[in-house]
């Protein structure tokens, strides 16, 4: 009996009907990878991503760039101090503003590397050959807890407040 | 004791934006010795070449992150006061834990204000 006619004994049907889904968009995906570039779902969403973070750092480097100017010519020119500290209250605000390229560059990563670790799993699913490795894969991996999870989602993140307060209590 | 403005800190983070924003928010309180690194195995490697008075470094970074460069770090007697403080968006209650385990001086999370800055760092290497 061939192996994928022995998988539809064992598997519920529905399941079976899901994992050939998956396997023959993959194949679709590969055939689109092999012949042009970037025209495949999932590396077309990765190269967009990779362009969001190249050109999110790009502007946050020339905006953090003219906020430097802004604060040396206020320096070199402006003759009030008044003028000169309020200047330097708005160019820490750019600064302080700036964190945001910080965390959606690694939020951005985050999805990157789980399209990669995504991709990995269809792969095994589909190219493998025996029953058991097929339910091996399709098991959940239990790792240890990682202690890299990036930032949290912004309603769930604790503020700086809570961190000290956690921190102190030690 | 006042602090002095020109001791020698090390920023660490695999992103140069935010390199760029903690650098220029510690030369707007006055420091004026700042160094970078673009990860723990670099950082490491500038620690041991170089008399530092203060690490700023982020946790997430390749190959090495700063929950190993900080325990490089307290690992060799030549260094194992050194001052260091976390800049990092992890935020979870594990991480707080590990790193105060590991022996941080104190923990910023991202996003942060030039004021947070000031107020942790006092608390590490005294007001200024």
């Amino acid at each position: 009996m061939k192996e994928r006619e022995s998988y539809k004994l064992l598997l519920p049907q529905e399941l079976y009907r899901q994992i050939e889904d998956i396997y023959d968009t993959l194949l679709e995906m590969q055939k689109e990878a092999a012949g042009i570039a970037h025209e495949s779902k999932v590396t077309d969403t990765t190269a967009h991503l990779e362009d969001v973070l190249v050109a999110t750092e790009k502007a946050t480097h020339n905006i953090l760039d003219c906020a430097t100017s802004i604060q040396a010519a206020a320096e070199k020119d402006c003759s009030t101090a008044d003028i000169r500290a309020e200047i330097g209250e708005y160019v820490i605000n750019i600064y302080e503003a700036c964190n945001f390229q910080d965390i959606t560059g690694q939020r951005i990563k985050k999805v990157l590397k789980n399209l990669s670790v995504l991709e990995e799993h269809i792969k095994r699913l589909a190219l493998s050959a025996q029953i058991n490795n097929l339910v091996a894969e399709a098991e959940i991996k239990k790792e240890e807890p990682s202690l890299l999870n990036g930032p949290q989602l912004t309603a769930d993140a604790p503020s700086q407040d809570d961190i000290d307060k956690l921190f102190s209590s030690f | 004791m006042a602090v002095d403005m020109q001791m020698k800190i090390l920023i660490v983070d695999d992103f140069q934006t935010m390199l760029k924003i903690v650098e220029s928010l510690l030369r707007q309180l006055g420091f004026k010795n700042i160094d970078k690194a673009i990860d723990g195995v670099s950082a490491l490697e500038k620690i041991r070449a170089n008399k530092y008075d203060l690490i700023l470094s982020d946790w997430n970074m390749e190959p090495m992150n700063g929950m190993d460069l900080l325990k490089a770090i307290r690992a060799d007697a030549a260094t194992k006061t050194l001052p260091v403080v976390l800049i990092t968006a992890e935020s979870k209650i594990d991480n707080i834990i590990a790193a105060k385990q590991a022996g941080v001086n104190n923990y910023i999370v991202k996003p942060f204000t030039a004021i947070t800055l000031k107020e942790k760092l006092t608390t590490v290497i005294g007001s200024f």
